[in-house]
């Protein structure tokens, strides 16, 4: 066929065209095993190891459960709706909210720092599991710091760029070898965490590094979940553009990511609360012994692979769409593993980024509730679930999207004032807790004031200006 | 950086512009396409008001 079209479904896997039917390859369980493997990746012990700094096994329980529930919940209808309906890839989709060249400040402010960073702690993670494997195996004394850890986490990073190179339909498969396996290793923690102690001990140990107020410990901890819930906010809508229909885009969130999350974290937080540390790869030989913690440790190094792969497919059709034209033309094997030089840089401190983790959590918080806050009243109150899917790759000064500039003041404003919010009642660096953060905690309210302020302005300002292709006022 | 010659522009351009139009089109049929429906999404927030609220009965009582 001389005249074959060059872009096939498989191009259009890769990059920003919009999805037809017949390349829609998620039905509802492939959707919810790929978010299983997403939410059950180690960071989930990570946070819930984390929750355990602050709160026992009680409080830590249902901090766990509404912090993802309220966070999942709104994170999960502003995210993923727009780009299951018109197979259109996520960040172009958010041209409608942000404006083309807003969308580019987006990414290379936010989404690409966030990407590296959640990545950056997997891979790091992925050294230390095999390095204790090599500890456990060998009687070697590799230290949590020391360049195996770097080495092994590089290899991490190589193993993600390979996968990644193979695109959404590797990633697809792996995950429904790796999603229930994941379940398996889960349910296996808990088996082995009540073999050795009981749910007295457990539910009686102190949390391991407490602030003197109890109810901000336990808000803390509600924090550290919800911040968890809304981090999902980069990488799942590209997922959704794949599903087949809008159930299969929305309810895998609640099974795949909120109960595997659930699950996964609540492990976590036994397991650190029953040993005393919240790094994962320092639960599994002490739990199983050294054949079995190894086996453990080698599947969480898979695992947070196919978690890597699925954040760096995001980023990498972000930075496609935000780089327009030249990011097009560049071969997607190249790109991807442009991506993972930093995160390989990164891996050389392995204590700075590693033994902070729960930091950088709370600060993916005041991007990520306020982002969620903004596209949810964008598309669902403003734009009543319509788009016009044309102007979103119109870059001339006729599209609806232009705003003004190519930018849209009024969304950055809106996640700003969602921010300063955030800030007043909890500050992510130190974890100073202000005024009625014990009450509402500090994502919820910047999530609210960031979607009230977006849509007030584009009220008063947008619409009657005839910016941004609103749907006019009744 | 490379950039795209002027045919792989058209070409993308043409390819884009195919795909705008068969899901413009008011013949085209993707269940994915369908509005979610507004008792789907009040379900959605009944199931997880539902889980927060016995979540927080639950934390309450065990206190």
């Amino acid at each position: 066929m001389a005249n074959a079209p060059k872009y096939t479904g498989a191009s259009a896997a890769f990059g920003t065209l919009p999805v037809l039917k017949e390349e829609r390859e998620l039905g509802f369980w492939d959707h919810t095993w790929i978010n299983v493997g997403l939410a059950v990746a180690t960071w989930a012990f990570l946070i819930g190891g984390s929750t355990a700094l602050v709160v026992g096994a009680h409080d830590g329980l249902y901090a766990i459960i509404i912090g993802n529930v309220i966070s999942i919940s709104i994170m999960a209808v502003s995210v993923c709706l727009a780009p299951g309906k018109y197979g259109i890839e996520h960040y172009t989709i958010l041209r409608s909210i942000f404006g083309a060249l807003g969308v580019v400040l987006l990414v290379a402010c936010l989404l690409v720092v966030f990407g590296i960073g959640w990545s950056s702690v997997l891979s790091i993670m992925f050294g230390r599991a095999l390095s204790t494997v090599v500890n456990g195996m060998t009687g070697a004394q590799i230290g949590d710091n020391d360049f195996p850890v770097t080495a092994f986490a590089v290899l991490s990073i190589f193993i993600s760029w390979l996968l990644l190179w193979k695109g959404p339909t590797a990633v697809k498969w792996l995950n429904r070898i790796v999603g229930p396996g994941k379940i398996i290793l889960c349910v296996g923690l808990i088996f082995l965490i009540f073999g050795t102690k009981t749910w007295e001990e457990i539910n009686t140990a102190p949390p391991l590094a407490p602030f003197a107020d109890p109810r901000v410990n336990f808000m803390i901890a509600v924090e550290f979940n919800l911040a968890a819930g809304f981090g999902y906010w980069p990488v799942l809508g590209n997922i959704a553009r794949f599903t087949r229909t809008p159930r299969a885009a929305l309810w895998p969130n609640m099974l795949g990511v909120f109960a595997a999350a659930v699950i996964g974290e609540v492990v976590g937080l036994f397991a650190a609360l029953s040993l005393g540390s919240y790094d994962p790869t320092a639960w599994m030989i002490p739990l199983g012994g050294v054949i079995a913690g190894t086996v453990a440790l080698l599947f969480i190094g898979i695992a947070n692979i196919t978690a890597m792969v699925s954040i760096f497919y995001g980023i990498c059709l972000a930075m496609r769409q935000a780089g327009g034209k030249y990011f097009e033309s560049i071969p997607w094997g190249f790109l991807t593993g442009a991506l993972f030089v930093p995160v390989a840089v990164i891996s050389f401190f392995p204590g700075q980024v590693y033994d902070n983790f729960f930091i950088f959590v709370a600060w993916t918080a005041v991007a990520f509730a306020p982002l969620s806050g903004v596209a949810f009243v964008d598309y669902l109150i403003l734009r009543k679930g319509r788009i016009n899917a044309r102007s979103l790759f119109c870059d001339d000064k006729n599209s609806e999207y232009r705003f003004w500039g190519g930018v849209n003041p009024i969304s950055f404003l809106s996640l700003i004032g969602g921010a300063l919010v955030y800030w007043a009642l909890f500050n992510p660096q130190t974890l100073d807790a202000h005024g009625p953060f014990i009450w509402i905690s500090a994502s919820i309210p910047a999530c609210i004031v960031a979607g009230l302020l977006h849509y007030v302005l584009t009220k008063a300002v947008a619409i009657p200006s005839g910016r941004g292709g609103y749907p006019p006022s009744r | 950086m490379t950039t795209p010659s002027n045919s792989e522009e058209d070409e993308f351009k043409r390819e884009l512009n195919r795909r705008l139009q068969i899901i413009g089109s008011a013949d085209y049929n993707d269940p994915a396409m369908a509005d979610i429906k507004t008792s789907e999404l009040v379900l959605w927030y009944v199931v997880a008001a539902g889980i927060l609220a016995t979540a927080l009965v639950l934390w309450i009582g065990g206190q």
